[in-house]
């Protein structure tokens, strides 16, 4: 199995790089798409601002590309890498994202927590593991109800933890920053699993 | 009753998210601990002491390259990456942050945010930074010292602003997503945390407050996170004792506080 992390330059690579490679896979860090018969998998890194990310992407043709990637095989997106999968995205500058949830992207206000951002651990709704979080953003989803939602959290509203479309899923949560339980996500994630 | 009242707020206000943090101070290749940013000594290897918060599950480790801060380099990204290639614990990282292009590297060796305390109003840094990376990858460092009763805001061994308060507030304006705040008389002496003080400054912070110096000991931790803080950075309490993180955790979910003991 062979997986891919895109480089968008403003993100975090090294620790999402060894979270993979030790569940004994091979893996790439690629700074575009043109060999993308080569991999199983694509993951989208976080910590990036979302309209940057995007910027990058539509910049260097890679926004079509990861598209057509994902009607063929798996990708995972992480905290920005899974904002960027919604329709609108309102960080910085308003921009577009890949379009593959029907929710927009906005800034945590005080409807959702008490605070302008969410940082530490929070247990998700499903089982109760607790993950990394560390996000001034959150998907907010056209129907609350939305299948495609597959765990949340609660703040003082539920934030999306987990989505899932397709071959598509995001995590809001850093699965690399998240010892014990983030090992067993990217496991089932590369395991096909989720 | 205090006390109930007091465990009575913390669970409402700070449900499942109590943070205990190592401060780790790096200095060329090992640790050092000092007492009253100074006077400092070896205290070990930093991939070591990383790997062994990270297996007892500690909730995120602060690491500030006093090297850097010292003798105005570029941080050790080298040193980042390979503690990063061992340990999935939250990193902040501090320690000379003047560009851009070092948030760049550290963020991609494996910072989730960075701590920037002297350049914090060097507006094209905070504005590249949260333009680039997002808010919540800025913790605006501020330094408190106690003198003449009342607390002022310290920087490289000078007073720098009177009225702590108002500093804060300028912190905030620079569109932080969390702050760090030291007690500069209080780290490394272990005479106990602040907790007056620093639920003041919890009080008017809209983000996260990650607050250090002074832990006493286990007692006087517990009676903090009662009070409100919920995300507390130890030093000494770490190295120059028979603690660890496990033993830390340990004793506080026996205090009834909800910290998270493994995952």
């Amino acid at each position: 199995m062979k997986i891919a992390i895109l480089d968008y330059k403003n993100c975090s690579l090294i620790p999402i790089y060894y979270s993979i490679k030790t569940h004994n896979v091979s893996v790439e860090i690629i700074q575009n798409l043109n060999e993308m018969d080569k991999f199983d998998k694509l993951v989208l890194p976080g910590v990036g601002a979302t309209n940057q990310i995007m910027g990058y992407l539509n910049e260097n043709n890679l926004t079509d590309k990861i598209k057509l990637f994902a009607k063929k095989k798996k990708i995972l997106g992480i905290c920005a890498g899974m904002q960027i999968m919604a329709k609108k995205l309102y960080e910085n500058d308003k921009c577009e994202g890949l379009g593959f949830f029907d929710a927009d992207v906005i800034s945590i206000n005080s409807k959702v927590y008490s605070q302008t951002t969410n940082i530490g651990w929070s247990n998700i709704n499903t089982d109760n593991s607790s993950y990394y979080f560390c996000h001034s953003y959150y998907l907010n989803f056209y129907d609350k109800n939305d299948n495609e939602i597959i765990a949340s959290i609660n703040l003082k509203k539920k934030v999306p933890a987990v989505i899932k479309k397709n071959n598509v899923i995001g995590v809001q949560f850093h699965p690399e920053k998240s010892q014990r339980n983030g090992r067993n996500f990217l496991y089932n994630f590369l395991y096909d699993k989720l | 009753m205090v006390e109930i009242f007091c465990t009575i707020f913390y669970m409402i206000n700070f449900s499942n998210n109590i943070r205990i943090i190592p401060s780790l101070l790096l200095n060329n290749n090992r640790l050092v601990k000092g007492k009253l940013f100074s006077n400092y000594v070896d205290a070990g290897d930093p991939i070591k002491t990383c790997v062994a918060h990270d297996s007892q599950f500690c909730d995120e480790i602060s690491i500030i390259d006093l090297y850097a801060y010292k003798n105005n380099t570029t941080p050790d990204y080298k040193i980042l990456e390979k503690i990063s290639s061992e340990v999935t614990t939250p990193i902040l990282f501090g320690g000379n942050i003047k560009d851009i292009k070092t948030v760049e590297m550290l963020i991609r060796n494996g910072a989730d945010k960075v701590l920037v305390n002297s350049n914090i109003f060097e507006k094209k840094l905070t504005k590249d930074i949260t333009n680039f990376f997002g808010k919540q990858s800025l913790v605006g460092g501020v330094d408190v010292i106690s003198f003449e009763g009342k607390y002022k805001i310290y920087n490289r061994g000078k007073i720098i602003d009177t009225n702590y308060i108002d500093y804060l507030k300028r912190v905030f304006d620079q569109n932080v997503g969390e702050i760090k705040v030291t007690f500069v008389n209080l780290e490394g002496t272990r005479k106990g945390l602040d907790i007056e003080t620093a639920k003041k400054i919890i009080e008017i912070s809209p983000v996260p407050v990650i607050i250090e110096g002074g832990t006493k000991n286990l007692k006087n931790l517990e009676t903090a996170i009662k009070n409100g803080l919920n995300a507390v950075a130890l030093g000494s309490m770490l190295v120059f004792s028979d603690n660890h993180i496990f033993k830390v955790k340990q004793y506080l979910e026996n205090s009834g506080i909800n910290v998270r003991l493994r995952n």
